[in-house]
């Protein structure tokens, strides 16, 4: 049940994008297309994962036990770099097809604030090891949900006769001010 | 600077050395201050919610579960009498997440004044919570909760709710009467129906796994209850012991059951509010430290952590709670030898 | 280029979020009030100014190929000093602003200015450089964040600007019903909630490109 809630709230009540405002640069840079959203939300998807995983561990067995929490943001940052590195040479290595569909993304995604946001949320929220899991695919999964309809809603945009200061992004923006919109419609559900 | 490995590395290695010293100076200049803003936090929502006191309230507070959560008292004094009590406690029936609240009670019952210390809820709407005039604090005020139905006046109680924000003073009014039950328990003395450490006995003795009946004795001890147990052919089954230590989130309560020889049969905890993911692994029944202790003599063991050369696991990142529970054991431990031998002598 | 040109360069024509669409998020996530928006300005300012400092001081000592994560390094260290500060001094405001804090490490202004220009020029310049994109930053925050507020809840910075019309307009004897209208006007709460976020920069974006297209 408590799983059940974590995954409720993270997709849809507290969405990620549209609530949290984290991991707005690739909601506007990278939403043109569904196809390319799909392909960003499955590599943060993957990147979220892996680093939410490693924040855990280093918290509570490096950080914790070494009474240094106040290194919390300058190890994770440096993790997180290093990882999307090492998960773009590794993919490169093993699976040519993921990498020729996830590499481009990969460099993007260390900046991108959700990665890092989701990790220190993890800790302020003391989840444990499982629920911490659960909780960063379930943000990513909030994530990809969000960027791939407003890529379905920009492409329709695109044909559309705007004001021409309207275009690209301020229209954008309004756009996506209605769909978090519509996601409210889901808090109160837990 | 030219791009050789060694280069690289040596840069890196001091850029991350240089700036660790420099965090853990500011670290350290400004731990205090962090400390003192909390505690400034705390005393100042304290004068809200209390009438006059003279004393430091969070220097002596005791944390009691109240239906299912924990909630901490404070006790404020004027003089050598009680001003008030503040009962800091949380509810998970918000419209969005956790609503923690601090409620002032006056040593009678009354409440006092109360204040929202943290919450997520809709702003405008449920976020009235915090407001000064909404009707669901003006219900509480000045009234004392053994008076009103706790229920809002939709569900047919007392309490008037914020307008379009029925879940927001449904969760309001469970918190109060979270904070009232501790209250209850911690000012005025009374019982919460607890788990009984006698329900747990046969659980931490060989009896239930040879599947005898026991009959138990039970006795006063410093820590708790003592239990003495024999099966139905009379043969001395064990003993159990509670004990109870300060943990990480508030009491650690242990019943440690003896076999007649003096080694640990089996440890229950009977209650405790660490945190969940942490510490409260101690209700595991395989935990390191129940596996550290099980089958053992805890009087022919060094009863300290494996790192400081003693023969106890801690669960790592979890110390404090750790502690408690080896120091628990070890009380227990403690008790029944005192008992035992004062047994022996009467005998 | 002259100081002066430097220092004002990222205040309008270059300004981080209306011209470079830089810093999104805490633009959006912190800016439900004017005083956190301009709380949130002012502490990527600061950042920002010593990053750039620090950048420019030892640019020649950190080798090209490692110089991403040198800067990374340094930015993250600036960023938990001004953590410990605030939580140390600025409690409420850092309880406001919550994770957006440690977010600042992976502001793409910070780590862009300092690749962009801090590693190429001295550190004075650097320093207008950080001022300069820091103030834009801060005002352009302050200016969603009140935007926001006075539509969401009818004040600015915490003064209720509405009804103080109001209370004006009652003084000098104007028509009850007018007064009224003023005095129990609330506000639209969807402005200070998280569409609103969206929908008031989206619209400031179109202001902001209107009046560049005519003074152009």
């Amino acid at each position: 049940m408590e799983y059940f809630i974590i995954i409720i709230g993270a997709v849809f009540v507290n969405n990620i994008i549209l609530a949290q405002f984290l991991g707005i640069c690739p909601f506007l840079g990278v939403s043109n297309k569904v196809g390319t959203s799909l392909g960003m939300g499955a590599a943060v998807t993957f990147v979220m994962a892996i680093a939410s995983l490693a924040a855990y561990l280093l918290q509570y067995y490096v950080l914790v036990p070494l009474n240094i929490e106040f290194m919390q943001t300058i190890v994770f940052i440096l993790v997180i770099a290093s990882l999307v590195q090492m998960v773009e040479i590794i993919l490169k290595k093993v699976s040519p097809p993921l990498y020729q569909a996830l590499g481009v993304f990969l460099p993007l995604i260390t900046t991108n604030c959700a990665v890092l946001g989701v990790a220190i949320l993890l800790v302020q929220k003391e989840y444990n090891l499982l629920e911490s899991v659960v909780f960063s695919i379930s943000n990513a999964i909030g994530f990809t949900l969000a960027i791939v309809l407003f890529a379905g809603l920009r492409e329709k945009l695109e044909l559309e006769d705007l004001p021409a200061a309207m275009r690209g992004v301020p229209v954008a923006l309004v756009v996506a001010g209605i769909l978090a919109m519509a996601f409210m419609g889901f808090s109160g559900l837990v | 600077m030219e791009s050789s490995l060694k280069n690289m590395v040596l840069t890196l290695a001091a850029i991350t050395l240089i700036s660790a010293g420099a965090l853990s100076v500011v670290y350290s200049m400004t731990e205090e201050a962090i400390q003192l803003s909390k505690a400034a936090k705390t005393l100042d929502a304290l004068g809200n919610v209390l009438p006059d006191f003279d004393n430091d309230p969070s220097v002596d507070t005791v944390t009691v579960m109240a239906n299912n959560l924990p909630a901490k008292v404070y006790t404020a004094m004027n003089g050598s009498l009680p001003a008030g009590y503040a009962v800091e406690t949380v509810t998970r029936l918000g419209y969005s997440g956790e609503i923690r609240f601090i409620v002032g009670f006056l040593p009678n019952g009354d409440i006092y004044n109360i204040e929202v210390l943290e919450h997520a809820e809709t702003p405008g709407l449920g976020s009235k919570i915090k407001d000064d005039d909404n009707p669901v604090l003006l219900s509480f005020k000045g009234k004392n909760p053994a008076d009103l139905v706790m229920k809002v006046t939709k569900d047919g109680g007392d309490i008037d709710v914020i307008t379009a924000s029925t879940i927001s003073s449904r969760a309001y009014t469970d918190a109060v009467e979270r904070a009232y039950i501790a209250f209850r328990e911690v000012a005025l003395g009374e019982e919460q129906t607890r788990p009984e450490a006698i329900n747990f006995v046969a659980a931490v003795l060989p009896a239930e796994d040879n599947g005898e009946e026991l009959s138990i004795t039970a006795y006063n001890g410093t820590h708790g209850g003592i239990f003495v147990a024999y099966t139905t052919s009379g043969d001395l089954a064990g003993s159990a012991v509670e004990s109870t230590t300060e943990g990480y989130g508030g009491p650690i309560r242990l019943l440690v059951g003896f076999s007649p020889g003096g080694t640990v049969y089996d440890i229950a905890v009977i209650e405790q509010m660490e945190t969940p993911g942490f510490g409260a692994e101690i209700e595991e029944h395989d935990n390191p430290l129940a596996v550290s202790f099980r089958g053992h003599d805890p009087g022919k063991m060094k009863i300290a952590f494996r790192s400081e050369n003693g023969d106890v696991d801690g669960i790592s990142g979890s110390s404090i709670t750790s502690q408690a529970y080896m120091d628990a054991v070890a009380n227990a431990y403690r008790e029944m030898v005192k008992f035992k031998e004062l047994n022996e002598r009467d005998e | 280029m002259n100081k002066l040109a430097i220092f004002t360069r990222g205040i309008i024509k270059d300004n981080p979020v209306f011209v470079l669409l830089l810093g999104m998020c805490p633009t959006l996530g912190t800016t439900s009030l004017a005083v956190t928006g301009f709380g949130m300005g002012a502490a990527t300012l600061f950042v920002l100014v010593l990053s750039n400092i620090v950048v420019s001081s030892v640019k020649n000592l950190i080798p090209a190929k490692v110089r991403i994560p040198a800067y990374i390094v340094i930015i993250a260290s600036l960023v938990t000093i001004l953590k410990l500060c605030m939580e140390a001094y600025m409690t409420e405001l850092y309880e406001a602003l919550g994770v957006f804090i440690p977010l600042i490490v992976v502001n793409c202004i910070i780590l862009g200015r300092a690749e962009a220009f801090a590693s190429k020029n001295n550190m004075v310049d650097s320093a207008l450089d950080g001022m300069g994109i820091g103030i834009g930053f801060t005002m352009a925050l302050t200016l969603l964040g009140a935007v926001r507020e006075i539509l969401g809840t009818g004040s600015v910075f915490g003064y209720n600007f509405v009804k103080g019309i109001g209370g004006l307009l009652e003084k000098w004897g104007a028509n009850e019903a007018v007064v009224n209208s003023f005095m129990q006007w609330d506000g639209v709460l969807l402005f200070v909630l998280a569409p609103g976020a969206f929908i008031a920069l989206g619209y400031l974006l179109v202001i902001f490109n209107k009046v560049a297209a005519k003074s152009k």
